[in-house]
């Protein structure tokens, strides 16, 4: 299964990845550490998160995830 | 199976003569008078022998010799004087009869269809050679006028979001760059600031310093496609969130805690086709969602103050790249590259020329776009080979970096200072850029026209 972008709250200061995870309802083992807890809109409180390849998201919305394209550079073009 | 457009010959028979006639003259057939073109399309289909010929009832036959036209002028004209290539009708064949079309012969063994191309404006395209080179692209931005206003870059930092900066490269070109190590970031361990391969963040970096010499380098290698088979030059947009994320907390530092008073990011990539993203509606799309993660980064890093740039893109409809949507699927110019907040960047040669393949407008996030044109297609940094231009919008975009980042070491951002905002000196930058041909105003194709300095010695707007 492929990772999932997902946006996590917190009112004041980035939340912890167990925090997310928490908020989630998922295990945290579920979480990409690598990305980590991403600042998307600190004064709103918004973070992004990204799951684990292969983790398993069966009883979450597929509308809960956001788009991660490739994305190419626009250089010499083909 | 694709239509091929064709020129077919054919004699001057009263159909054909009828047909020149009454579409070029607009004249009403006589009582009894040979039927109009489009009659007599399935006898010249059936006369070539080609099962996929189809003619354009439209285009009235075009006399291919003086005679011929008399036929036509001269009411009465007798008909059947000249011979088989008397006129020329234009059609279509399927590609899968091209061969077969070669056979297709008159009485004296000459063809009788021959290739009707596509021509248009000559403009500059992928694999043309570069136009003009790095000492064009200087006396088009006015450096020197620049640096008499001690506009080159100084204090400011510019921030290469791309697949790594090689120090040695820029050193060997004659350059000497400064790169602000512990600003710069990568998300994959190993790859060391300053020393990626050459390539084209290399390039990126090259041509941001251009007009801004003494502008700080930040590297922010973030497109190392780890897929099997990917190129290099890929990534995923998350990486890009990642890089973002950082260059939030570097802005969120106290100014004295940083080497630089003003932050230029330059962002030469996007996503080249809507396949790459969600389907249309679903909540969570890229290209057109303002509320995508990324996009409220970009909104919130320019809220911050940073001057942020994106590469219009290469799906121009002349020469598009190969990863375009064909047919193309607009609006071409989206997700951040498209975002309200950001410079769009459009490409023009140094003849002053829209390129051929940058893309047009209208943008997804915002209509407006591209914003403003900059210089691409030249002979630079050699970055991507000897002799291999620096191109793509991918080059205009750090193009005109370099010249926010020129204007930002004379007019620092201060948030106490409105006039000083982003978009505030966005606003100022278009306003000064020049329409090479036709009237002043945005067009989907160069935006406000291509960047001029000339007003830059009197930026009252932004002081």
């Amino acid at each position: 299964m492929a990772q999932d972008l997902l946006v996590v709250h917190k009112d004041s200061g980035a939340p912890s990845l167990d925090e997310a995870a928490r908020q989630l309802q998922m295990p945290v083992e579920n979480l990409d550490s690598s990305f980590g807890v991403q600042p998307i809109d600190p004064r709103a409180g918004d973070y992004a998160v990204m799951t684990k390849e292969g983790a398993d998201r069966s009883d979450a919305s597929s509308q809960d995830s956001f788009s991660n394209p490739r994305i190419d550079t626009f250089g010499p073009p083909e | 199976m694709v239509a091929v457009p064709v020129l077919f010959v054919t004699s001057d028979t009263p159909q054909v003569i009828g047909g020149a006639r009454a579409l070029t003259m607009q004249v009403a057939p006589a009582h009894n008078a040979p039927p109009p073109v489009g009659n007599i399309a399935a006898h010249l289909e059936q006369q070539s022998g080609l099962s996929s010929l189809r003619l354009d009832a439209d285009y009235a036959p075009v006399p291919t010799s003086t005679t011929a036209a008399m036929q036509v002028m001269t009411m009465g004209a007798a008909p059947n004087q000249i011979g088989p290539t008397a006129f020329a009708v234009r059609g279509t064949i399927d590609d899968s009869e091209i061969g077969s079309a070669g056979n297709i012969v008159d009485a004296n063994g000459d063809p009788k269809i021959f290739a009707d191309p596509r021509i248009g404006v000559s403009l500059t395209c992928g694999s043309d050679p570069p136009v003009g080179n790095t000492l064009d692209v200087r006396k088009h931005l006015g450096v020197g006028r620049l640096q008499n206003l001690s506009m080159d870059g100084s204090r400011t930092a510019i921030a290469i979001v791309d697949n790594g900066i090689n120090l040695d490269a820029l050193r060997s070109l004659g350059l000497r760059p400064k790169l602000d190590v512990a600003s710069s970031w990568s998300p994959r361990v190993g790859i060391i600031a300053g020393a990626a391969p050459v390539g084209h963040g290399t390039m990126c970096a090259y041509d941001a310093l251009i007009a801004a010499p003494k502008a700080t380098l930040l590297d922010y290698s973030v497109l190392q496609s780890t897929r099997a088979g990917g190129l290099s030059m890929s990534g995923l947009l998350s990486d890009a969130i990642l890089a973002y994320g950082k260059l939030l907390l570097l802005m969120a530092l106290a100014p004295e805690e940083r080497q630089f008073h003003s932050l230029v990011v330059n962002n030469s990539w996007g996503m080249y086709s809507w396949r790459w993203d969600f389907p249309a509606g679903h909540p969570g799309r890229y290209g057109d969602n303002p509320l995508h993660p990324f996009n409220r980064q970009v909104a919130t890093l320019s809220a911050s103050g940073a001057d942020i740039l994106f590469a219009a893109g290469n799906c121009g409809p002349i020469c598009p790249d190969s990863r375009c949507d064909r047919p193309p699927v607009e609006p071409i110019i989206n997700g951040a590259n498209s975002h309200p907040d950001v410079i769009t960047v459009a490409g023009v040669d140094t003849n002053r020329s829209l390129v051929g393949y940058s893309s047009h407008g209208p943008g997804a996030l915002y209509p407006d776009k591209p914003d403003i044109s900059a210089y691409t297609h030249f002979l630079g940094s050699e970055a991507l080979g000897t002799g291999k231009a620096d191109s793509g919008t991918s080059a205009a975009c750090p193009v005109l970096a370099g010249v926010v980042a020129a204007l930002r070491s004379q007019y620092a951002f201060d948030p106490a200072l409105l006039q000083r905002s982003p978009s505030n000196v966005k606003q100022f930058i278009l306003s000064c850029a020049v329409q090479p041909s036709g009237p002043s105003g945005w067009r989907n194709d160069l935006g406000h026209g291509i960047v001029d300095t000339n007003g830059f010695a009197a930026a009252h707007a932004i002081a």
